[in-house]
């Protein structure tokens, strides 16, 4: 990833790159005008879709794409906005409300449960109905409560014996994969010690971890493919963890479910990718791949120590259609690029944007394994399950870096040779967030902590975020210098943090719509503004 | 008004304004001959001291903190002192477990709160804390330092103890390193700048795991939670100002070195 640092920063110091050409611009009028004609005749598919796959990048909110998009494109030496991501080029868009039932901002739990059951239910519940309370397994039903739960689409198609899987950059145990195949009063009851913590009365009641319910899935002949991190939740807490030294699993049944998938006709495991790339899917019928004690490594990180020890999800999504299209009744695949919701909450828009360009990557790849006969047949859905607090401000030039500092046009329509300043004299960044750990801004609430040293008082040094128990402290809030001057740093680092315009230690999801493309049987069904638990009814619908 | 801007995880451009003691980057590189798969289990206690030339700007500060090493894991406790008691904190401590690419993961542990959060090797780098098990084992980053730092002579550690020293001048900061070649760690490690000295001196080391009675016991009533996932455990809010409550003392054993 050196190469790709150098590149941005070569980027950065030209501050105008060459316009395509009339004839090679995809804007041009021409072009669209082609388009347009190109469009009247809408793709006929047949009615009902043999398989479903369906792509969710966590926290990949419209803003999100569009940056990737021209990151992507600058990162191939053009100007970036004309690039097109794999899945822009998808038949249909619509729009998807991503509210939970309970919440305004909504969290994956309750959103990928929306897109996968049909219902929406609250935040951080996974595929159980709304009266559900978190974390309390006596509102579940079979423990005393009315809570049911949801029949996903993952577990229709294993019904009508298909194959099922689920690709993630996550734990496998994580909210979104989570909610295709396990019903959770709480997405952090990944393994038995969480419920333990979390719970001791629904640890006592045995209510089955996340991990279980994959392993011991009752519906059609179980899982088929389940590839991701999240190994700790697999492991018994007596097991040593074969990568992370000094590190155990966390199960505290004791149980190692590894061994338990390779009891399962057909079954195998791999932990790293060269056990993975070693996999002939010809003769494998179940793979579980856990390539991380927790979530896998960020894109960036993957590929800029040298030699990969962890797959893309470019190479686990086309692993698992190699697997599950053997089975001649079709198949569901969830694959989700689960790591650009955490490059945002850290407030590193760098890894967010390389991670969504990884999970467009990944669109591509399945695109170009699947044949003209599958692509018929298969409804192909790209979404997000939220978005972020995240924007692309200013009148930046075509061209200007996207993880640089903004540069304007002149009077004269011409590219300024000096990068924009803000009213107190400095550049500002094309991406910001509107909160998050980035704040920088003129006020500080600062610890009082009196120290008396040699006769005189001071002040902590503590700054930190309003989240103490105000019973608990007292603070004094501070001046501070206010917005840093950016003339000396170079915003396109890798680990550059975006300022943030509230000081929150996370910055959080936003609760903005986020965008469904879709190709295939039953794409046509997504135009318009919808609830996101639509998703569901049209892949139920076209799969019956 | 008297206060400073020094903290973790906030904005790199913050980080940068300002000099942090302890945030001070090491690129890695090439680990030359030393050979970290033999590392010895050794146990001891460290004094990190911090002195603020400015007059009346901080106190100084003095941390003491134990440590225990093993192949695999770097472990450490810093003691309850004035900044724990002043904000009703329980003793803190870090545990730092080796990758077999070389890479770390780091273990907050809350003592009191019976919390930890975890960072991966990605996390660290991405939060700008680029270590390397060399750099946490070693408490210097030994193979960097015999290379590039002057080597200023031998002399003995306790009457007993060979100890090497090097030193180097890196921008506008003094390094010193004494290193014990007999227990593959540095006796002290001296970051000297024009604003303050932040000297991290070995009191004490024997070897195995001694101070059994400090020694953290981290049970299974710990609740163990991943820092990616924090900006999702919006039920659990209090967990991210762990991270900042304790940020001091968090920072007293991560002196390494940033390679202009």
């Amino acid at each position: 990833m050196k190469g790709t640092k150098q590149l941005l920063i070569a980027l950065a110091s030209m501050w105008v790159f060459e316009l395509p050409g009339q004839e090679d611009d995809p804007a041009s009028y021409e072009i669209q005008e082609a388009e347009v004609l190109a469009a009247l005749d809408a793709p006929v598919y047949p009615k009902k879709a043999r398989n479903i796959i369906l792509f969710v990048g966590d926290g990949m909110g419209i803003s999100t794409i569009t940056a990737a998009r021209i990151l992507g494109g600058q990162l191939q030496g053009r100007t970036g906005e004309e690039n097109v991501l794999s899945f822009e080029e998808l038949d249909y868009v619509a729009l998807s409300k991503t509210y939970n039932s309970n919440a305004q901002g909504p969290d994956s739990a309750g959103t990928m449960t929306a897109m996968v059951t049909g219902y929406k239910t609250k935040q951080g519940v996974i595929s159980y109905s709304k009266d559900v309370v978190r974390g309390d397994h006596t509102s579940l039903k079979g423990y005393g409560g009315q809570a049911k739960p949801l029949k996903t689409i993952l577990h229709l198609f294993e019904e009508k014996g298909k194959a099922t899987g689920i690709v993630t950059t996550t734990r496998i145990t994580h909210a979104t994969p989570a909610s295709c195949y396990a019903h959770s009063a709480d997405r952090n009851w990944e393994d038995d010690k969480d419920i333990k913590q979390d719970s001791e009365a629904a640890y006592k009641a045995g209510v089955k971890d996340i991990a279980l319910q994959l392993i011991e899935m009752p519906v059609g002949d179980g899982i088929e493919v389940a590839l991701g991190g999240g190994r700790r939740s697999f492991l018994s807490k007596y097991t040593a963890d074969p990568e992370d030294e000094g590190k155990n699993g966390e199960r505290l049944d004791g149980r190692d479910l590894t061994k338990e998938w390779l009891k399962m006709d057909g079954s195998k495991y791999v932990w790293n990718k060269e056990q993975f790339d070693a996999i002939d899917h010809q003769n494998t019928r179940r793979l579980l791949g856990l390539f991380e004690r927790s979530h896998m490594q960020y894109e960036h990180d993957r590929i800029s120590g040298g030699q990969p020890t962890e797959p893309s999800l470019a190479e686990m999504a086309v692993k698992a259609i190699r697997i599950l299209r053997k089975n001649p009744n079709g198949f569901f695949l969830n694959v989700e690029g689960g790591r650009i919701d955490h490059g945002h909450h850290a407030g590193n828009a760098y890894r967010a944007l390389t991670d969504t360009i990884a999970f467009a990557d990944s669109v591509e790849a399945v695109m170009n394994e699947l044949s003209e006969e599958e692509k018929r047949n298969t409804l192909l859905i790209v979404t997000a399950d939220h978005s972020h607090v995240f924007t692309i401000g200013g009148y930046s030039v075509r061209g200007n870096p996207i993880l640089g500092k903004t540069l304007y046009n002149d009077a004269n329509g011409n590219p300024k040779k000096q990068h924009e300043l803000d009213l107190l004299g400095y550049p500002f960044t094309t991406l910001a967030y509107a909160n998050g750990g980035g704040y920088t801004g003129p006020m500080v609430r600062v610890e009082k902590m009196e120290v008396i040293a040699g006769g005189q008082t001071y002040y902590s040094e503590y700054e930190g975020p309003l989240t103490y128990s105000e019973d608990d402290y007292k603070y004094i809030d501070v001046a501070r210098p206010g917005r840093p001057n950016l003339n000396e740093i170079d915003t396109t680092d890798p680990d550059y943090i975006q300022e943030a315009l509230i000081p929150l230690a996370s910055e959080t999801h936003a609760g903005e719509d986020v965008a469904i493309f879709a190709q295939g049987p039953g794409a046509q069904l997504f135009r318009g503004v919808r609830e996101q638990n639509y998703i569901f009814h049209v892949m139920k619908l076209v799969s019956q | 008004m008297k206060f400073n801007f020094e903290i973790l995880f906030k904005a790199k451009i913050v980080a940068r304004m300002v000099t942090i003691y302890s945030l001070i980057f090491w690129s890695g590189g090439e680990l030359g001959s030393f050979e970290l798969g033999k590392l010895t289990e050794i146990s001891g206690i460290f004094k990190t001291q911090i002195h603020y030339k400015q007059k009346g700007i901080q106190p100084d500060r003095v941390f003491t903190w134990y440590f225990w090493r093993d192949p695999k894991t770097f472990t450490t406790k810093r003691t309850i002192g004035p900044f724990e008691r002043a904000r009703g904190l329980g003793a803190s401590c870090e545990v730092w477990s080796k990758r077999r690419d070389g890479g770390v993961i780091q273990s907050r542990v809350f003592l009191k709160e019976k919390r930890i959060i975890e960072f991966s090797n990605d996390e660290l780098v991405m939060l700008n804390h680029k270590s390397n098990w060399e750099e946490v084992a070693c408490v210097a980053p030994i193979s960097f330092v015999k290379k590039k730092f002057n080597f200023d002579g031998v002399s003995m550690w306790q009457g007993r103890y060979r100890e090497e020293k090097y030193s180097s001048i890196i921008g506008d900061v003094k390094y010193t390193v004494h290193w014990l070649p007999d227990f593959q760690i540095a006796r002290r490690f001296i970051f000297d700048a024009e604003s303050m000295t932040v000297s991290v001196d070995l009191n004490r080391v024997q070897n195995g795991h001694g101070f059994q009675d400090e020694l953290p016991k981290l049970d299974d009533d710990f609740h163990s939670y991943d820092f990616a996932d924090l900006g999702d455990l919006e039920a659990e809010p209090g967990l991210i100002s762990l991270i900042h409550k304790y940020s001091i003392p968090h920072q007293i054993c991560r002196l390494s070195i940033e390679e202009k």
